[in-house]
């Protein structure tokens, strides 16, 4: 294990020796000791992981010899052991960013193991985070996040790349299931914002007299039930992206608070006065088409031109040709690795079926469409019976294609056997035809029950 | 060798120092070599009447008397300290400050490294 690298900084030298002797107890340690801060900033350069300071050191206060640290290093923990009892010096010191304040006496030392086990801890959590946020930011890049090779794709692809590059808000249409937060969430993970959080908000998930207090937080005693201080999502997200989905379900009233928020870039929390300053970048998503929410009234068009930025329209799964192969052979290797299969193909029957389908629910319905695909197939091929329509707008299908009369009757006639549990008389009278039709096209095979 | 328990006890070292008599002995010395000095410091702060300085430099000598056990010294160092830090004359004084140097004279002539 690499050593952790401690500063003592204290000018008596029987109280130097006590701390470094009992700190030394940990083999983990390596301590240095300094006797004045000015010794201290000029070693700096070794890059401790942690400092420990006195107060009253003879060429500077601690607060000083702190704020010199903070200036070189605004990541490394520095811990001020005083003798001063007075409240304000500790209140001042932790208010302006020291990690930890220590009375000097008799169990200082002990303080001062327990507060470094900590700030280590603290350390090597953080540490982890990092690691996962940037393993994400991996997970998230462009190619692996949205799979596909369509003109309509790239053009996509190019807007991305362009938002990435800037701080402009972003606004994101397409139809449900295009994958609206997975492009937010992959232009935060390749932006300059990938180390700060990114959090989603469905607008249309929270109730309305919740999502005030859950957008911009609120006071102790704000409101019944607020039993303490809870930061709001904006805050949340300071310093990276908050997502805002289904921007369009939001009502006027608080469109004019959020409206406010973003023009003052700060944010009030609810029952509170306190100013919170914000650095955020926001993306919003809907599958309405806000030009006409504003032209009908239900979107408030100052608010329309403050979050519009860069639009990016997410096209529909059936407008992307071949990507729904790629997707579907995509999501078949996923399922075959998550469940421990062997690896799955699709025979080309069941591509033509996939190909000739105009899936409603777009990238999120072929999913649920391969995955129940993977579990149906037996063997190694995925075949064309193994394909269901689960969509609940499957009917639009029929319509959706071009396709001969004796392929729309075919059709029409088994979504109707389905839809009416294989009753053939009471299909023939829906649709008015005869019954004899019908078992006719059954004998030849031409439909299935 | 038996220590003058009236004068110091060293319980408290020891407990810091988990068995390790060098580090004793090195605290033993440290205290030989500063305490008198930081003594004699107080007395001419007290008789320039720097009570600033007097103040930290009994602050300063506070933890050495207490983790060498000098119980006698332990309420009249911090007495010094707060009679400084009213940054004026207080008759206690010159009393708390002899007292002082002449117990630690004493500590230090009596103290003896351990085995």
């Amino acid at each position: 294990m690499q050593a952790y690298n401690i500063f003592i900084v204290e000018d008596d030298p029987w109280y130097g020796e006590i701390l470094e002797y009992h700190l030394s107890l940990n083999p983990d340690y390596h301590i240095t000791r300094y006797t004045s801060g000015k010794e201290c900033l000029d070693n700096l350069y070794k890059k401790p992981d942690l400092v420990s300071i006195d107060f009253s050191l003879p060429d500077m206060t601690g607060d000083q010899l702190f704020q010199k640290i903070r200036a070189t290093n605004d990541q490394l923990p520095v811990i001020v052991i005083s003798g001063q009892e007075e409240v304000s010096v500790a209140v001042d010191l932790l208010k302006n960013g020291v990690t930890d304040y220590i009375i000097k006496d008799d169990n200082t030392k002990d303080l001062l193991w327990n507060a470094i086990i900590k700030i280590r801890e603290r350390g090597t959590l953080k540490k982890q985070v990092e690691q996962l946020k940037e393993e994400l930011g991996q997970k998230f890049a462009f190619e692996k996040t949205i799979i596909g090779q369509s003109p309509a794709l790239k053009k996509t692809f190019v807007l991305m790349e362009k938002a990435t590059r800037t701080n402009i808000n972003v606004s994101i249409t397409g139809e449900t299931g295009t994958g609206k937060e997975v492009v937010s969430k992959a232009i935060h993970y390749n932006s300059d914002r990938k180390k700060k959080n990114f959090v989603a908000v469905n607008m249309a998930a929270i109730p309305r007299e919740l999502i005030e207090s859950e957008l911009f937080g609120h006071e102790k005693g704000a409101f019944t039930g607020a039993i303490a201080r809870k930061p709001g999502k904006f805050e949340e997200a300071n310093g990276g992206t908050i997502f805002l989905d289904e921007i369009a379900e939001m009502d006027l009233s608080l469109q004019s608070k959020l409206l406010r928020v973003l023009q003052e870039r700060e944010v009030t929390r609810v029952g509170g006065n306190e100013k919170v300053k914000l650095d955020i970048r926001l993306i919003v998503a809907t599958h309405k088409n806000l030009a006409e929410e504003v032209a009908n009234g239900n979107f408030r068009e100052d608010l329309y031109y403050r979050i519009i930025g860069l639009p990016i329209e997410l096209p529909p799964l059936r407008e992307r040709g071949n990507d729904v192969l790629i997707l579907a052979k995509y999501f078949a290797d996923e399922f075959a690795k998550e469940n421990k299969l062997p690896p799955l193909s699709i025979a080309q029957e069941a591509k033509d079926k996939l190909m000739g389908y105009h899936f409603p629910g777009n990238i999120r319905e072929l999913k649920s469409m391969i995955d129940l695909a993977a579990v149906m197939c037996n063997g190694q091929e995925i075949q064309a019976e193994d394909i269901s329509y689960t969509s609940t707008r499957a009917g639009e299908n029929i319509i959706q294609e071009e396709k001969t009369l004796r392929q729309y009757n075919r059709d029409i006639i088994t979504l109707f056997l389905k839809k009416y549990d294989n009753d053939v008389i009471k299909v023939a009278d829906k649709l008015d035809i005869g019954k004899s039709t019908i078992y006719k096209m059954l004998q030849q095979k031409e439909i299935a029950v | 060798m038996e220590e003058n328990k009236d004068l110091y006890d060293l319980g408290q070292l020891q407990a810091i120092a988990k068995g390790n008599t060098a580090f004793v002995n090195r605290m033993i010395s440290l205290f030989a070599e500063q305490a008198p000095r930081t003594t004699a410091e107080i007395k001419e702060a007290y008789q320039q009447g720097e009570w600033e300085k007097l103040k930290a430099l009994a602050h300063r000598l506070k933890p050495s008397i207490d983790n060498m056990g000098i119980l006698s010294l332990k309420q009249e160092v911090r007495q010094i300290e707060s009679l400084a830090a009213r940054g004026t004359d207080a008759e206690e004084l010159p009393a708390l400050i002899d007292k002082m140097e002449k117990v630690i004279g004493q500590v230090v002539q009596t103290l003896k490294p351990v085995a």
